[in-house]
């Protein structure tokens, strides 16, 4: 199995290509906003540099967000089309789950979570479980910091949570004022690394976890603006 | 170059039609499959960038697959892919834009970027194969209002373009106003039939004799004042001759810069491309005045007028012959003009 991992979600752009056993190649750049300039020049570059050809891909895996709603339709578009194109299987996997699988220390939940702004963030929570896929608890949200801190107290207020993703900054003083134990994860842990995102692709398209390409679409978790405000102006909502 | 046909499969993602069709050596129209999100946007009165971009990204794949089957293509035959670069919504631009470079290089094939409002220009010439050059052509859309003249096919001249409002953008803008809804060009030609266009007398075109240039802005305003006006004095409202006085400006502005054109350069054909083009009572109008002088006016089918991924494939052939080809790197340009 050689498989394909796209990653556009945050300002980081990630790619990797990786077998059952092995990482072979990846690529972690961050970039702001040139993500629909790069992404497809460094999936060149990564397959002439490891003499590999798109031809020899056996699946596909794409992060489908929460993220930046832009980054999110450029590597999904990339993903599906290639999927498409090459008649090969295509898996997409939360962000954050992503995130989590980058924890590889023992604790007893991984929170990761993403900058929403607004003192905002995007979250979910896994228990961490020793092997590649963090098993879920809570599914991905979006959540004002206050909630979550008020969420995480009823939750468990006696374990301690590792907290990895770009939201950790905005959300660490709303936790600590709860009293909530938490560990912040460095530099290494705020973006998604594509080589989780691919071995976790492998784990699923091994199980046939297979997502259908034409129906495959991002989490967004938050509505378009413009339906927001229609549906407070005509709806009461 | 070797005489083999030449299939490309082009894009079309600049505003809310989901669009992919493929080309056989450029004017021959194998299939151009159009997906239209306006029943999404109607409610709001103009198409919203961030859902026009989320539906482009479920269109994509889906329309692909229809714009092969229909085709009787498959991916290994296609020669080059295409996609409009610019005018239009960014985020409708990076579907379309990425999914073409990522067939450019997972079927390593080239990559050719086209620009939209030459896409509206030769829509004419799949229409009108036998069209003769040189050519008088006005494009008129929600984005732009522009007078080109083309000694061939193979480039052009802008000789005018509007300095504020597109003229579809007038329409769309008025249409709301006078909450008669979305697409504006419609709704006021519908509006208009029933209706006396010479009821107000509305602001016309640039006077400047020797400008190109259009502008609507300020028929837009009087158009507005007028209705303020009306609902001061608690008049009642002739919608009907609103529609048709304020559409017989529109008209009139563009017809008169059109003719000012022709009159100056010895052309043999006038085209008309653009969504507005496909108003009636404007093709009859400006048709009847170029007949006075021998000149037959061209413009595509309905089905071309509003956008499509074909007009696309038959610009990138073009490009295609003479190896324009775009790198992967290659942004889209929101602003891009002709
Ligand atoms: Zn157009």
């Amino acid at each position: 199995m050689l498989v394909l991992g796209i990653d556009t979600s945050t300002s980081n752009c990630g790619i990797s290509l990786a077998t059952e056993t092995k990482i072979i190649g990846e690529l972690n750049f961050s970039l702001k906003r040139q993500h629909s300039e790069k992404l497809l020049p460094l999936i060149r570059q990564m397959f002439v540099e490891l003499a590999y050809k798109p031809e020899d891909l056996t699946g596909i895996a794409v992060t489908t967000g929460p993220g930046s709603f832009t980054g999110l339709r450029i590597g999904l578009t990339a993903a599906k089309v290639a999927a498409l194109a090459l008649a090969i299987p295509l898996v997409g996997i939360s962000t954050l789950k992503v995130l989590a699988a980058n924890v590889n220390q023992k604790a007893d939940y991984i929170l990761p979570m993403l900058d929403a702004r607004n003192e905002r963030v995007y979250t979910a929570l896994y228990k961490s479980n020793n092997i590649i896929v963090p098993e879920s608890i809570w599914d991905s949200q979006a959540i004002s910091c206050q909630a979550l801190a008020n969420k995480l107290v009823e939750f468990d207020e006696n374990v301690t949570y590792i907290i990895v993703g770009n939201g950790v900054n905005i959300a660490a003083d709303y936790l600590e004022k709860k009293n909530i134990k938490f560990l912040k994860s460095g530099p290494a842990f705020l973006d998604p690394k594509s080589s989780c995102l691919a071995m976790l692709g492998i784990h699923y398209l091994q199980k046939g976890e297979i997502d259908d390409i034409h129906q495959l679409k991002p989490d967004y978790l938050k509505q378009p603006q413009a339906e927001i405000n229609w549906l407070k102006k005509y709806e009461g909502k | 170059m070797t005489n083999q046909d030449i299939y490309i499969l082009s894009f079309e993602t600049s505003c809310d039609e989901t669009s992919v069709a493929i080309t056989k050596n450029g004017l021959d129209i194998l299939s151009n499959v159009v997906a239209s999100q306006v029943d999404l946007h109607s409610k709001f009165g103009g198409v919203v960038p961030e859902i026009a971009s989320r539906k482009h990204l479920e269109l994509i794949t889906p329309v692909i697959e229809e714009a092969l089957n229909k085709a009787g293509i498959t991916f290994q035959e296609l020669d080059g892919v295409a996609a409009t670069y610019g005018p239009g919504l960014v985020g409708g631009l990076h579907v379309g834009l990425t999914a073409a470079k990522t067939l450019s290089l997972f079927l390593d094939i080239p990559l050719i970027a086209v620009n939209h409002i030459a896409g509206h220009i030769y829509a004419n010439f799949i229409a009108n194969p036998d069209l003769l050059t040189p050519i008088i052509c006005l494009t008129i859309s929600g984005g732009h209002t522009d007078l080109l003249y083309f000694e061939d096919l193979k480039g052009y001249d802008i000789l005018g373009r509007t300095r504020d409002d597109a003229a579809g953008e007038a329409f769309d803008k008025i249409a709301r106003f006078l909450g008669l809804g979305y697409p504006g060009g419609p709704a006021i030609e519908k509006a208009a039939i029933e209706g006396n266009p010479e009821a107000i007398d509305f602001p016309r075109a640039i006077s400047d004799e020797n400008s190109f240039d259009f502008s609507f802005s300020g028929l837009k305003t009087a158009v507005m004042n007028y209705v303020n006006n009306s609902q001061q004095r608690g008049e009642e409202l002739d919608i009907p001759d609103i529609a048709a006085s304020f559409q017989q400006a529109v008209i009139d502005s563009l017809r008169a810069k059109l003719l000012l054109a022709v009159e100056t350069y010895r052309v043999k054909s006038v085209v008309l491309s653009g969504g507005v083009a496909a108003n009636q009572h404007l093709r009859q109008e400006l048709a009847k005045e170029l007949s006075k002088k021998g000149l037959k006016l061209f413009f595509p089918p309905m089905e071309l007028c509003t956008d499509n991924a074909a007009m696309i494939g038959a610009v990138a052939y073009y490009q295609f012959l003479r190896e324009d080809f775009a790198p992967l790197s290659i942004s889209a340009i929101p602003s891009l003009k002709l």
